[in-house]
């Protein structure tokens, strides 16, 4: 009885240095990564070495968009990608829990007549 | 007894509800910078990180006994909650680290520069696309407890809703 506080605080403390090494590890890994180059060779697959074209300004003002990147804001683009994420996740949420269900369906319906069987 | 245990349960999932929301209305805000603006973004991406550690914390002896019997018999949904929460510390680890690196407001308040590496930049946004289908997933595996205790502790107050009493057996009638 008397153990149980003690064996509970160490898994504790066993727990978090667990997870500070794995974090370290993701971390350190990917510094690794980059430092041999692997991680820009991973990302900049999609460009090609290829610019895209940059966006129109006039010399002494930022670029659309960067202006309230930088200061933060109701603007449309800001309101936007909220409610894109906002949406995305709604959407994997509905697919999952739904599927969830319906698997769950599925499975209580293909086990019914086999437990019928053996309870007659 | 009994009801002193259950009391001091009710409470931890109170207190889970909470950090839990307060974690999903911070990433949404973000994953925005555009929302917030540079400096809340950096300092709410360095807060996240924290609060991340602390809902990994906070469900310590799940981590433990599902880690411990991962390799054992062990059911299936919680192995598949392993491997998407092993999925999401390793996103988010490189989001923070990345973020860390390519800071314009935190790093230079300490007197250090950030990163001008394309790559951080491309790994940062690459992985916090990512965070959002891992974070939705993770949400969809566990939306029956977020709709039961939101129903308990955020909406508790209202009045419940009768439900129309069904006689047992209608022939009785």
């Amino acid at each position: 009885m008397s153990t149980q506080p003690k064996t509970n605080k160490s898994k504790f403390w066993l727990v978090f240095f667990g997870l500070i090494m794995v974090i370290s590890l993701i971390g350190g890994g990917s510094y690794a990564l980059n430092e041999a180059g692997l991680l820009s060779a991973a990302t900049s697959t999609a460009d090609e070495g290829e610019r895209g074209t940059p966006p129109d300004f006039t010399e002494g003002e930022m670029p659309e968009g960067m202006a309230d990147r930088a200061e933060g804001g109701s603007s449309s683009t800001a309101l936007l990608g909220l409610g894109k994420s906002v949406g995305q996740l709604a959407i994997i949420i509905a697919v999952v829990y739904y599927a969830q269900k319906l698997f769950g369906w599925l499975e209580r319906r293909w086990q019914k007549p086999k437990l019928s069987g053996q309870t007659g | 007894m009994t009801t002193l245990a259950t009391r001091h349960k009710l409470s931890e999932t109170a207190r889970n509800l909470f950090v839990d929301l307060a974690i999903a209305a911070g990433f949404l805000a973000a994953l925005q910078p555009h929302f917030t603006g540079m400096t809340i973004h950096e300092w709410l991406g360095i807060s996240l990180g924290g609060a991340f550690l602390l809902h990994i914390l906070l469900h310590w002896r799940w981590l433990y006994a599902t880690t411990s019997r991962f390799f054992k018999k062990l059911a299936r949904q919680s192995r598949i909650n392993f491997v998407l929460n092993l999925a999401l510390l390793i996103d988010f680890t490189i989001i923070t680290l990345s973020g860390i690196l390519i800071s314009e407001e935190v790093l230079p308040l300490l007197g250090l520069a950030g990163s001008q590496d394309m790559a951080w930049k491309s790994l940062h946004t690459i992985s916090a696309d990512l965070a959002v289908w891992i974070v939705g997933l993770h949400i969809a595996l566990h939306w029956k407890w977020v709709l039961s205790a939101t129903r308990k502790y955020l909406f508790g107050w209202l009045p419940r809703r009768k439900t129309a009493s069904v006689p047992q057996t209608s022939t009785a009638v």
